[in-house]
């Protein structure tokens, strides 16, 4: 997925992979940061696209602009890798680990959580995390390869080839 | 003071885990020898000192078989099991975790479950000079003075010293290690 944003003087404009904006409600409310250089006001909006929602901060500062686009599926994502990360502390086990409730609410995210988990096991990179319990329940398949199992680096690449492979099933 | 903090969240912690599992540890028990790392976990790094590999028994068929697991050992979470996969790498029970010349000592470790069973949580591998080490989880490698210093509500107690003539392999953590 790409977003873009273009913030102006007088128009703001977004773009999700080519088009496909619906609306966007702009927050009533603004809020000044204060920063080293020159304050900042933020501004929240939401943008509707085809099949999602997203938040959009909006920075104005100066000469400068800077828009985030916030995907929130992805947000609550994150918040739920923060909490297993919390939950799990130091076990060893991915059967304790994949008991977590937090990894359980991601598993209960459903279909939507395998495009986040493939977005997150990429920038994961070198050092995946252990994902591949929630893949194989999310998409009923567990391409790793035996000489892979514990490899996790391995593990992420036979995934990762399963994904790119088998994208029109997620 | 930041005290030992690799890839740690907080000042003045010892590392990123939570104080109150690992409650024994202290700036004078332990120090921080890696940063956080997924790749490997406590077993795989005691039984081979290697960062390649995270050892499990995940069991096959429910479960994906995300851990590697020695071949012909059971996979179940059993201390049996885990004493059985030892003894693929060479180790055999002992007495205790004292250093012995010629020798290298693993302890261990098992903790009773919610549901009642008891089952092995963690290994620590003894360093040459007496000290040990242990990968906690999926967080950082520590090398500490004993092994009961990571004993707690996590990984519980020590059920069993395994150890094995000494290897001659130059590890990370031998490398990492003070004298």
């Amino acid at each position: 997925m790409t977003l873009r944003g273009q913030t102006g003087d007088v128009q703001t404009r977004y773009v999700v992979n080519g088009g496909a904006l619906k609306s966007i409600r702009e927050s009533e409310q603004f809020r000044i940061v204060t920063g080293k250089a020159a304050a900042t006001i933020e501004c929240h909006t939401t943008a509707t696209f085809d099949n999602f929602e997203a938040q959009v901060a909006t920075y104005a500062m100066a000469k400068y602009s800077l828009t985030l686009l916030v995907d929130n599926d992805w947000a609550r994502f994150q918040q739920f890798v923060r909490e297993w990360h919390e939950q799990r502390g130091i076990v060893s086990s991915p059967i304790q680990m994949a008991m977590c409730p937090a990894y359980q609410q991601i598993i209960a995210m459903g279909k939507p959580a395998i495009r986040l988990i493939f977005r997150q096991l990429e920038l994961e990179g070198d050092d995946p995390d252990h994902w591949f319990w929630a893949l194989s329940y999310l998409t009923g398949v567990d391409p790793v390869r035996p000489e892979s199992r514990g490899n996790l680096k391995k593990m992420r690449a036979d995934w990762m080839r399963w994904g790119q492979e088998n994208r029109n099933a997620w | 003071v930041l005290i030992g903090c690799v890839g740690g969240k907080k000042i003045g912690t010892l590392g990123s885990w939570k104080p109150e599992y690992l409650p024994k540890l202290t700036s004078k028990t332990c120090r921080v020898t890696s940063p956080v790392k997924n790749s490997y976990n406590c077993i795989g790094w005691a039984a081979t000192g290697s960062e390649a590999e995270w050892w499990w028994p995940t069991p096959l068929g429910f479960w994906p078989a995300t851990g590697f697991w020695p071949a012909g050992v059971p996979r179940e979470e059993t201390v049996a099991a885990f004493l059985q996969a030892f003894g693929t790498v060479g180790y055999a029970q002992c007495k205790d975790g004292k250093l012995e010349d010629g020798f290298e000592k693993v302890a261990l470790y098992a903790n009773k479950m919610p549901w009642g069973q008891v089952v092995p949580t963690h290994a620590a591998r003894q360093l040459p000079n007496g000290k040990w080490t242990s990968k906690l989880g999926p967080l950082e490698d520590i090398e500490h003075k004993k092994p009961a210093d990571v004993n707690g509500p996590i990984y519980g107690g020590i059920v069993h010293y395994m150890k094995r003539p000494t290897q001659q392999i130059a590890t990370a953590a031998e490398s990492k290690s003070e004298k």
